[in-house]
């Protein structure tokens, strides 16, 4: 191969690189017991290589009233999020408060979750993040 | 030249002395016994063992179950008797908990309870304990929920659902 030929070649290698954009390739997903934290990229838990990865967030709403024309509505919401890393080390935290179920609620495909608890499990902080550096799952 | 010292100057510079050597002997013989503003004293009062905790949280499980089957039961307050219209002589007596709300409170306390044991969260346990909190009043459903939390976050219980545990 001439020189000609292998300059061209890497020329091409980095003008791919630079047209990529930054890529976020943590595929771990973390939890933290003493800090009472756990953190994890949707795609990147369901794209890892083991079975046990898994982070997500539900979120319910429901009406608990009885149906009769008489009673009143009765919306409760609740929700609750939970990560499980690579050997199995789990998390759970959930919440009754609305405004943090409607960020549960808000969790995407491509989000970067990050959640903490307090002593009673419920939810302190619920974080999703979007960035053009996190890969959609797949 | 100088004034004359009175008499009582000797005394009671002694009996000043004296409590400064009496405060410092106290300190010194105090010395390293915790006080309940010391950081030592955290390991006196220790924390509660898990089978304490677990008992704690029992009754408090029970209690608001007790509070819900009350609140329930209980007549509406007096400002909402006095808007409402009076019942009719065929109308139901005051609602109280349905008896299968309680077998579902129950059911869902038993799932936990035998899952804590084992320190595993099963699909067929997340089936049936989502069954039943989907038939238990709010306040009963988070407290299940704090507990299914502590399993997990206290006591290691292992998710092994391969989906939502709930």
């Amino acid at each position: 191969m001439s020189a000609r030929a292998i300059t061209v070649a890497m020329a091409l290698c980095f003008s791919v690189t630079a047209l990529a954009g930054f890529r976020e390739v943590n595929r771990t997903v973390v939890v933290n017991q003493t800090q009472r934290y756990a953190s994890g990229h949707l795609a990147g838990a369901r794209a890892s290589t083991d079975a046990t990865q898994h982070i997500a967030c539900v979120a319910t709403i429901e009406n608990a009233s009885t149906g009769d024309a008489n009673s009143p509505a009765s919306i409760s919401q609740w929700g609750y999020c939970f990560a499980a890393t690579a050997t199995n080390s789990s998390a759970f935290c959930f919440s009754a408060n609305p405004e943090m179920v409607g960020a549960m609620r808000n969790l995407q495909g491509d989000s970067l979750l990050e959640f903490r608890w307090n002593l009673n499990g419920q939810c302190t902080m619920v974080q999703l993040k979007q960035a053009s550096g996190l890969e959609p799952k797949r | 030249m100088g004034a004359k010292a009175p008499r009582w100057l000797p005394l009671g510079a002694a009996a000043i002395g004296g409590a400064l050597v009496g405060a410092l002997g106290m300190n010194w013989w105090n010395r390293g016994e915790p006080t309940s503003a010391s950081p030592s004293s955290y390991s006196w009062a220790g924390p509660a063992t898990g089978a304490t905790e677990a008992a704690a949280r029992e009754l408090e499980m029970r209690r608001l179950l007790r509070e819900e089957l009350s609140r329930h039961a209980a007549a509406p307050p007096a400002a909402q008797e006095k808007e409402s219209p009076p019942p009719p002589d065929d109308a139901p007596a005051a609602s109280t908990l349905p008896p299968e709300t309680v077998v579902h409170v129950e059911r869902a306390q038993a799932v936990l309870d035998a899952a804590i044991a084992r320190l595993s969260w099963t699909r067929e346990d997340a089936s049936s304990f989502g069954d039943a909190m989907a038939s238990v009043p709010p306040a009963v459903r988070l407290e299940l929920l704090r507990k299914f939390a502590a399993a997990v976050n206290e006591r290691g219980m292992r998710l092994e659902t391969g989906s939502p545990p709930l």
